[in-house]
């Protein structure tokens, strides 16, 4: 029984240290807009994107390109792991609210990345 | 509005009803039983909505695509077992198959309508919007029980099952990959220039085969096994019947 919850325990370390480690990036819903709209980041490495909707109704977050689909209910959070990316704009949008709530991910490369930033 | 719902509904409903035509005209269940299992599944889906908050922060917020990886799963084990195995009589399976299938899906679009029910302009779009998408699922359901009732060859029917069930399953991957249980090696190909996924045909070819414009191997792997899964234990347990009967037939 002690073995299996050291292998447990191993196990959920190695899965949190790996979700700790990961770039993050914060994208707020707001009156049915992302802020920002366009968010880079560089290529070849996943990325944890972290949408807090502060509208009262939900919004799903759609992206054929990035091949992610996640409902974020009003007044809370989600996260979305993508990549890792090849260079180049990936379009997301609010599914709920198509027309307005629309956004892209401009993955560019990690020196361009870095210089950027 | 309106054409948002449209869409929600063919993403969501459509699914549902080619599983209730697939599930009508290969193991002929009765009505009554893909009715029962329709509302258990609307039930369900209740519960999961009314605890929807709770749900999605499960497991450092991967709550919901865990749901609806694991009914997916359940679905297709069940859907599998009835292309295995015998068919004929398995009519409860189909009933628990369909409530199984139904409470993500049904979940998803309730987020919708019940996040927006109570503005005052968006209740006639949205109204209108499910009036429409009912049309074109009902249509769709009715087209698919009609074309495939009427082929003879029942391992074409047994195919486009087949196709279904994993084609609906293959999406475990894609929820997987978004909550990081699950490395993404990046799209193999792209066919977005011939089918683009948020086309008509892309949505259609979606729920009817799993299509992906750009898939990666771990999409099109999974894909590719839960077809041959069901059809390679068929054949064995056939094989295997023929051995028993043979060996039968020999004692004699």
């Amino acid at each position: 029984m002690q073995k299996y919850r050291y292998c447990l325990t191993i196990i959920l370390l190695i899965y949190s240290a790996s979700a700790f480690a990961l770039p993050e990036i914060t994208i707020t819903i707001r009156d049915h807009l992302f802020y920002p709209s366009e968010v880079l980041v560089p290529s070849g490495q996943k990325i944890k994107l972290v949408f807090i909707n502060q509208d009262p109704t939900p919004e799903e977050i759609d992206s054929f390109e990035l091949n992610r689909e996640k409902v974020v209910f009003g007044n809370a959070k989600a996260n979305v792991y993508i990549g890792p990316l090849e260079e180049g704009e990936y379009h997301f949008f609010g599914e709920f609210h198509p027309s307005s709530a629309v956004g892209k991910v401009i993955v560019i490369s990690p020196e361009a990345y870095a210089n950027a930033y | 509005m309106l054409i948002n719902t449209v869409i929600l509904f063919l993403r969501d409903a459509l699914p549902i009803f080619v599983l209730l035509s697939l599930l009508r005209v290969y193991v002929g269940t009765p009505w009554i039983q893909l009715s029962l299992g329709f509302a258990v599944g609307i039930l369900l889906a209740a519960v999961v909505v009314l605890n929807q908050h709770i749900i999605s922060q499960w497991a450092f917020g991967a709550g919901y695509e865990l749901l609806k990886s694991l009914t997916l799963i359940c679905a297709y084990l069940m859907s599998a077992w009835l292309v295995i195995n015998n068919r004929s009589g398995a009519f409860w399976l189909a009933g628990v198959v369909v409530a199984i299938f139904v409470v993500p899906r049904s979940a998803e679009f309730s987020v919708f309508v019940v996040g927006f029910w109570f503005q005052k302009d968006a209740l006639i779009p949205i109204v209108l919007g499910t009036t429409l998408g009912l049309g074109i699922c009902i249509s769709v359901a009715i087209l698919l029980d009609v074309v495939l009732g009427g082929v003879k060859r029942l391992y074409l029917v047994r195919l486009s099952f087949s196709l279904f069930i994993a084609g609906q399953v293959a999406n475990v991957v894609l929820l997987l990959q978004q909550i990081d249980w699950l490395a993404d090696p990046g799209p193999l190909w792209n066919m977005s220039a011939f089918v683009s996924d948020e086309s008509e045909y892309g949505h259609l070819l979606k729920v009817l085969i799993g299509y992906e414009a750009a898939p990666s191997s771990y999409y099109l792997s999974t894909l590719f096994f839960a077809l041959l899964l069901p059809f390679v234990s068929r054949a064995i347990r056939l094989s295997s019947q023929r051995h028993k009967i043979s060996n039968l037939e020999n004692q004699t």
